[in-house]
């Protein structure tokens, strides 16, 4: 108190480590912050035992939301297959039975004997699946591209499509 | 506080890697910062000083993912911790915080006469913070903070829940006391 040197400036500086002021109090200071040489083992166990443990918590925390997020995406995606697959099998189907390259190709692979049936009846949809059958059933016809279609992949690519970007809405939603 | 200021650079880099999962970075980080903590914590709660600076660790440790600042950032955020857990301590007590109770009532905690005597001859770390704990404990925590912790006005302002510039005051006037302390006890020049 009987000091007039130590101003709030000065005990500002010297609070901040400065070389100034009262030196015995300067020496004070630098004593109360002096680091020691060694801390307590003990206590520095526990608290690397405790940084490790929360690391792992983390990590663990990680691992299980990962396979909670791929099944919901699983799910979702197998719910839109659903959905838009039926959708674009019939549209497919329907694109199918009125295809001209298709009529073609199948024309290319009909049996001769079917060249019989061409002449007579006309229409050549009807004419390369009633020559499969060796029968002539040209009412029965339209359902046969359908039939077809279940048993190969989609050649159209919309639920493929949607079921991507769907996929790749779903870790965000 | 220039062992604070210098190489904060290399203390900012030790702290981005025990924040990224260094071991080694962290208990580089525990050392330096333990020994203040500890000195801070037992301005509050005495000889349970030990316990409670190794509980506030467990929880740097488990909440070290939710920090993200520098390394005065770090600091300050470690003294919160440390504080709230002393506060803790002292309520399961059932004892009034320490900063509450009026100065004439505070234990003697750190500051036996022999400690004095022995700072005469070689001003040691104890002795010195045997001077600071004879302070009003507003004055000493907040110079305990300042100077051992490392922390600057407006951090301390903002755990202790006052304005920098009452930080800034209690700090002069601690260190006023401080100067007195020592004329009266002749500590060598």
């Amino acid at each position: 108190m009987n000091d007039p040197g130590l101003d709030l400036d000065t005990a500002e500086r010297m609070i901040r480590g400065e070389p100034t002021g009262p030196p015995r109090l300067a020496r004070l200071l630098a004593a109360a912050s002096a680091l020691p040489e060694t801390v307590r083992a003990e206590g520095e166990q526990a608290a690397l035992a405790a940084y490790r443990a929360a690391r792992a918590d983390r990590r663990g925390r990680r691992r299980r939301r990962v396979p909670a997020l791929i099944s919901v995406k699983a799910a979702l995606i197998g719910l839109l297959l659903l959905l838009t697959g039926g959708v674009a099998m019939a549209a497919t189907a329907h694109h199918l039975a009125r295809s001209p390259e298709d009529k073609r190709s199948h024309h290319a692979r009909t049996p001769d004997t079917s060249k019989t049936f061409l002449t007579h009846e006309g229409p050549k949809r009807f004419v390369r699946r009633t020559a499969k059958r060796s029968t002539p059933r040209p009412a029965h016809a339209h359902s046969q591209p359908t039939q077809a279609q279940k048993n190969k992949p989609h050649p159209g690519n919309t639920p493929k499509g949607k079921a991507k970007g769907n996929a790749q809405k779903a870790p965000t939603g | 506080m220039p062992s604070h200021a210098t190489g904060a650079q290399g203390a900012d880099t030790v702290l981005r890697a025990a924040l990224d999962g260094d071991e080694d970075a962290f208990r580089v980080l525990y050392r330096q910062i333990h020994p203040r903590l500890l000195r801070y914590v037992r301005t509050l709660v005495g000889d349970d000083a030990e316990d409670v600076t190794s509980e506030a660790w467990l929880h740097i440790a488990r909440d070290l993912a939710t920090f993200d600042g520098d390394i005065n950032g770090f600091r300050g955020w470690t003294a919160t911790i440390a504080r709230h857990r002393a506060l803790d301590h002292l309520r399961h007590r059932k004892r009034r915080p320490v900063s509450q109770t009026p100065v004439d009532e505070l234990p003697e905690q750190t500051a036996p006469e022999d400690t004095e005597t022995t700072a005469l001859d070689s001003l040691s770390t104890e002795a010195a913070l045997a001077f600071i704990a004879r302070l009003p404990h507003d004055q000493a925590e907040i110079i305990i903070l300042r100077v051992v912790v490392g922390l600057d006005a407006k951090a301390v302002a903002k755990i202790l829940g006052k304005r920098p510039g009452a930080v800034r005051t209690a700090a002069h006037r601690g260190l006023r006391r401080l100067e007195q302390l020592i004329h009266d006890l002749e500590l060598p020049r």
